[in-house]
């Protein structure tokens, strides 16, 4: 992964391996995020960030839990609260989601060779943009991927950290974590670049 | 940020429990970020200025408190206003809850 200036702004580069387990990474989430999803998602994206409902108690599968916490304290203020927003949020969630794949998959970010005929030593890359428009969805998005990681393998405070990344059984995970880290890192300079512009 | 809608067309909130008058309802409510292990400080410290309009010195010390102490108050006001707040750091993946002032 790298930073390249392109014609339409600053992109980033990922090699073809990183953006197939980016995207294998945030289909997983779109599933995860339709199988807390209650009703079915209307049509109208506006309407569907707009959508009341919501569980009464927070969901049992940690990842989930992590992305949909209590808003309160109290269990009868969280379920009240949860009831009538959890479902419009798992909707934005989602929406931007989708955002980044259609980023992921959009024709300009077609794996191509970036040198001439010759492969580069990198191989095939995959250039997106950050707009404006999508930068805020990559960053949630991102920070989402690594919430539910986080979840999965139990890393709940920094110091489960070093043995979680020393562990054969988990260590592939923390390495993506942080890879996801360093991507987060460089969507946001990419919007700090352009809010000193 | 996010287009917030925290409740049905023509349902009324009741703040406070019929009933429940121990806690006068001028008692302000806040929003609490809490400290976890995963959202990057760059991160918590862009969500403070984009969502609150924080200047970027108070951005950096409030997400600092949250890292040092475990969480800090980021807001305060009415429950509905902090309602909102919570919300968008849902959204955003930071952990926050709403108390009403004195809960702790």
């Amino acid at each position: 992964m790298r930073l390249q200036q392109g014609d339409s702004g600053v992109a980033i580069l990922f090699a073809s391996d990183e953006a197939g387990v980016l995207q294998q990474l945030v289909h997983q989430l779109v599933m995860l995020l339709e199988s807390h999803s209650s009703v079915p998602r209307d049509p109208d994206p506006l309407f569907a960030r707009l959508e009341i409902g919501g569980g009464e108690e927070a969901p049992t599968d940690p990842a989930l839990a992590r992305l949909f916490p209590d808003a309160f304290a109290d269990s009868d203020d969280a379920a009240s609260f949860r009831r009538v927003t959890e479902q419009g949020l798992v909707n934005r969630k989602l929406q931007d989601a989708e955002q980044v794949m259609a980023d992921l998959r959009a024709p300009g970010s077609a794996p191509r060779r970036t040198g001439d005929d010759e492969p580069t030593a990198d191989g095939p890359t995959t250039a997106v943009t950050i707009t404006p428009d999508s930068f805020l969805a990559w960053a949630r998005t991102v920070t989402a991927l690594r919430l539910a990681m986080a979840a999965r393998i139990g890393l709940e405070r920094e110091a489960d950290y070093d043995r979680l990344i020393d562990d054969p059984a988990t260590r592939g995970t923390v390495l993506v974590y942080d890879w996801l880290a360093a991507l987060l890192d460089a969507v946001l300079a990419l919007s700090n670049v352009r809010t000193e512009e | 940020m996010g287009i917030v809608i925290d409740r049905a067309p023509g349902v009324e909130r009741t703040p406070h429990d019929e009933g429940a008058v121990a806690v006068a309802p001028s008692q302000p409510w806040r929003t609490i970020v809490w400290d976890d292990p995963v959202n990057l400080m760059s991160y918590v410290s862009y969500v403070f200025r984009s969502h609150f309009g924080f200047s970027t010195e108070r951005a950096e010390e409030l997400m600092l408190r949250v890292h040092s102490v475990g969480r800090a108050v980021v807001a305060e006001g009415s429950r509905e206003a902090m309602e909102m707040h919570v919300e968008a750091m849902h959204e955003y993946g930071l952990w926050a809850t709403a108390e009403q002032e004195g809960a702790s």
